[in-house]
């Protein structure tokens, strides 16, 4: 079955656009409506970070005040490693010079004997030269002696080079007491490079 | 009603939607941001301390052995010159390692290049056996205070310049060493301000009341 209308078309068009004005209208309404609840999801949710920030806050404050009360054995163990930086220091190129007497007694000839000897750390305090490149050295040791035969000499510097840290064994002058008599007084000595260096002398725990 | 209302209705809504977009819910979203943000930073700050405060109950429970070794430190470069202790420590290691003390010269002690201590120079001399020496040697590297042996010469007892005419061990040697020791005292010696001080600061306001003052 068809159906007439028998409205005037002017009448039909302004219920047309009335209905289409009306549809935009909802539309928009349902857009506000949408926007306003997402307004209000975002108050919720500021309001809930703020909640959870003011929490937070507060567990970061009561931190703060535990560190601070336990900072003075942060400062202890700061002022620990000052010291023993500064005794690192003192003792930075130290030689144990009690080794090397000990050295030099295993190493002497059974024909020979020192007169003398002397010995001293060139690099100056609390300039270490351990670490660096290769080849430094720290000091001397020169000993005056005698010896029963000139190979004996030759004998005393190779020994001299086999000790840990002592280096360039040499001898500055070797001569026969009397003519003939095959003994000869020597002045030698080495040079004592970072290996001879004591463990808290390199930067090691005392 | 007029054929452009619809248009017109929504270009209302448009605008109004624009204007609560921009003007209500982009400021709340970012507001939202900020405040997720600071908490974020906060979160992290408190993984921080945490890790802050955990350092520190290790530092809290090692303070014992910490105090100690200051002790021990302080013990080896003193607050002070000290010479007395510093002469009764010689003794007592050339007893212990049987050799003649024979003497002590104490220089004027001598702000380090980096200022934070000062060196006390000394020269020492002393007569025994050679393992006495060594001994003696021995003892000054294990004593409480530190000490450093810059030279030694070892030659027959009584034979070095200076001490002739001297009694003789009998095993004759003599043994004549410069050592260093060290305090933190920066203005430490004879017509220094008297007490400890440390560090260069220090050094030149003692010195600068050492002058004023005498």
């Amino acid at each position: 079955m068809s159906q007439v209308n028998l409205l005037p078309p002017e009448i039909r068009e302004r219920q047309r656009t009335r209905r289409l004005t009306s549809v935009v209208a909802l539309a928009g309404v349902v857009v506000l409506a949408g926007i306003a609840f997402l307004y209000g999801v975002q108050v919720l949710t500021l309001s809930q970070v703020h909640q959870d920030l003011e929490a937070q806050e507060a567990v970061n404050r009561a931190l703060q005040a535990e560190v601070a009360s336990l900072q003075r054995f942060a400062d202890l163990r700061a002022e620990l490693e000052e010291k023993q930086a500064l005794v690192g220091e003192v003792f930075a190129n130290e030689v144990s010079w009690s080794g090397a007497l000990l050295d030099v007694s295993r190493l002497i000839p059974d024909d020979a004997y020192l007169t003398g000897m002397t010995a001293q750390i060139t690099a100056a305090t609390g300039q270490p030269e351990v670490g660096e490149a290769g080849g430094q050295l720290v000091g001397t040791i020169s000993f005056d002696g005698v010896v029963a035969d000139i190979r004996t000499l030759a004998d005393w510097l190779t020994r001299l080079e086999g000790v840990r840290g002592w280096e360039n064994a040499w001898t500055t002058n070797a001569t026969e007491t009397a003519p003939f008599s095959g003994h000869y007084t020597f002045s030698s000595g080495v040079d004592l490079s970072v290996e001879a260096v004591t463990r808290r002398g390199a930067g090691g725990t005392p | 009603m007029s054929r452009r209302a619809p248009i017109l209705a929504g270009v209302a809504v448009l605008v109004l939607a624009g204007l609560a977009v921009f003007l209500l819910l982009l400021p709340k979203v970012r507001d939202v941001g900020e405040a997720r943000a600071q908490l974020d930073e906060a979160e992290a700050q408190e993984q921080a301390l945490r890790n802050q405060l955990a350092a520190l109950q290790e530092a809290r429970e090692e303070a014992p052995r910490v105090r100690q070794a200051i002790a021990r430190l302080d013990m080896q470069v003193p607050p002070t010159a000290d010479l007395p202790g510093m002469i009764r420590l010689l003794a007592a290691a050339a007893d212990r390692a049987a050799v003649d003390f024979f003497s002590v010269q104490p220089g004027t002690p001598a702000s380090s290049e980096g200022g934070s201590f000062s060196v006390v120079p000394a020269q020492i001399q002393v007569m025994g056996g050679y393992f006495s020496l060594d001994e003696f040697l021995f003892r000054l590297e294990t004593l409480p205070r530190a000490v450093k042996v810059t030279s030694l010469q070892i030659g027959p007892g009584g034979g070095t310049e200076g001490t002739e005419g001297t009694t003789q061990t009998p095993s004759g040697l003599s043994m004549q060493l410069s050592v260093e020791f060290y305090t933190t005292d920066t203005s430490a010696g004879p017509g220094s301000v008297p007490g400890p001080s440390e560090g260069a600061a220090a050094a030149a306001a003692a010195g600068a009341t050492a002058s004023a003052g005498g």
